[in-house]
């Protein structure tokens, strides 16, 4: 009897403990979707309705005008998305920027971050475990304290103002190697010496043994790495005098200027190809933070 | 984990077809852009002399010594003529009018040109408004009378001017009674370089209807023609 009650109390608590957690989540979920329906919306007025609603806040020091806040547009119309994306190509010039910047960083990631890995996970050379404190260290440090060092060693090297500046520095990311390394210690040893005795060599081993067993870890790392290449802001804006070599990223400031339907419809674009990227990999993502926190 | 498949198959066919998407619009968007531009056809200000041919009412007179004399009234050109060291030619025609009665009976009155002599202006007087200007012909065809109106027509060069623009460059203000041209401003745009319109006021110091010469320099590609009516500002397309 004792004991059913306290199993009864225990569930109570656990029902209300439950409670608490899903009506915190529902919370910040309806603080997400409140954003994305703005600027979904907001991209589907025309521009008088966009004028009345948020012409106070466009036009900032504007007093005599206010913003009359509704979310749902009177009249659904997509003349702004016609006008962005259909009769100027402004918009598809920095999305290629954009494209231009993530594919090469996507695949040099990879490559140096498999290789990294593999180093690490698998060869024994000296300070080993030294160098990968020194990694995990350096991924710790924020991106933006490595943005000063890192543009005074383009500017040496004659790099800025390059495509290269917004390339090179993002291929080495000390968080790649150390996901794919967390991924590539659950791989036997036992079975990498099998094939050596096979006469394979590091690099059929790597292709042919590690690569498959991997794959999981190179998809969530390549998702990551979109996400990341795709949200890039302040390396453009640091390393890039020329604005036409923007991505779409750096270059929203730019649509805000000119009207604010503009900024409604470049944002929801924008969103598109990382949202489908992170639905095709979310899954993927999730293992590869899992292993990279807890380890395989 | 089938329905996992399919919708994870859906997310990827969605990405294709935003890239493709993505492909056709900016080849289609780039070309939508450039049809949607004004197009204007543009000039650069010349250095040259303008040819006149303008034409007066003149009148046959026969002065003391005998001579016919015909004499008009200019307001423009006639002191810089006279101030040449070469003769400035005129055409002397008579003008024979014609009445005629249309369907409707209205009397219809019909000019053509009649017999002609060539002469050069030999006098400038300065009178109010401008200048009574006069040529002297040895003989006349029989035809002429004496007080009778006659067509001048002066033709001349003017003077080398600096900034010589086709007249159809020129805009009129009428409001501020101020002429302007527009000329395009280059900017480096992402695709390449965007034209836009810059007025530019201008003062014209002598014009002959197809060429106008303005004072100050008013740029190097003013606006000669345009698809649609222009404003400051526009975007336009250089054809």
């Amino acid at each position: 009897m004792k004991d059913a009650r306290k199993i009864g109390s225990m569930r109570k608590k656990e029902h209300t403990r439950n409670a608490v957690i899903y009506a915190v989540m529902v919370l910040m979920t309806i603080a997400t979707v409140f954003f994305l329906a703005f600027l979904l919306f907001g991209s589907f007025m025309n521009n008088g309705e966009l004028n009345d609603t948020y012409g106070m806040i466009k036009d900032g020091n504007n007093m005599m005008a206010y913003a009359s806040f509704h979310i749902l547009p009177d009249h659904f119309t997509f003349t702004q998305y016609k006008k962005v994306l259909w009769e100027t190509s402004d918009f598809w010039f920095y999305f290629w920027n954009s494209m231009f910047y993530t594919l090469p960083i996507l695949l040099g990631t990879i490559i140096i971050s498999v290789m990294g890995g593999y180093a690490f996970a698998k060869f024994q050379f000296p300070f080993r475990k030294f160098w990968l404190a020194i990694y995990i260290i350096v991924m710790m440090i924020p991106y933006q304290v490595m943005l000063s060092p890192t543009l005074i060693v383009l500017n040496n090297i004659g790099l800025i103002n390059t495509r290269s500046a917004i390339i090179l520095p993002n291929l080495f990311t000390p968080f790649g190697t150390y996901l794919i390394y967390q991924f590539m210690c659950g791989i036997s040893d036992d079975t990498l010496e099998a094939a050596k005795v096979d006469g394979a060599g590091n690099i059929r081993i790597l292709l042919k043994i590690v690569l498959p067993q991997v794959k999981a870890g190179i998809a969530s790392l390549a998702v990551l790495n979109i996400i990341d290449t795709w949200n890039i802001v302040e390396q453009p804006v640091m390393f890039l005098k020329n604005e036409f070599m923007y991505p779409l990223s750096a270059a929203l400031s730019y649509f805000q200027t000119q009207d604010t339907g503009t900024a409604f419809v470049c944002g929801v674009t924008f969103l598109v190809p990382v949202v489908l990227v992170f639905l095709i990999g979310k899954d993927y993502m999730i293992e590869g933070i899992k292993n990279s926190v807890v380890g395989k | 984990m089938k329905g996992k498949k399919i919708i994870a198959r859906i997310e990827v066919g969605l990405l294709a077809i935003f890239i493709i998407v993505a492909i056709t619009f900016t080849f289609l968007s780039q070309k939508n852009y450039e049809n949607n531009l004004t197009k204007v056809s543009i000039v650069e200000p010349t250095d040259m002399s303008i040819d006149h041919e303008a034409e007066y009412a003149g009148n046959l007179t026969i002065d003391i010594g005998g001579k016919y004399k015909i004499g008009w009234f200019m307001n423009d050109y006639a002191k810089e003529l006279d101030q040449r060291e070469q003769l400035t030619q005129v055409d002397v025609s008579n003008i024979v009018l014609t009445y005629k009665q249309d369907v409707n009976e209205k009397e219809k009155v019909s000019y053509k040109i009649g017999e002609s002599s060539t002469a050069y202006i030999d006098e400038v007087v300065d009178v109010e408004g401008g200048y009574q200007v006069a040529t002297y012909l040895g003989e006349i065809p029989a035809s002429w009378k004496k007080d009778a109106t006659y067509l001048v027509t002066v033709k001349f060069t003017g003077n080398r001017k600096k900034y010589v623009i086709p007249a159809s460059c020129v805009v009129y203000d009428k409001q501020n009674d101020q002429r302007y041209v527009y000329k395009t401003i280059e900017e480096p745009k992402i695709w390449g370089t965007e034209y836009s319109l810059k007025k530019v006021n201008v003062n014209v110091i002598e014009s002959n209807g197809e060429y106008s010469a303005v004072e100050n320099s008013p740029g190097d590609h003013i606006i000669e023609n345009a698809s649609n009516e222009l404003y400051e500002g526009m975007l336009v397309k250089i054809e």
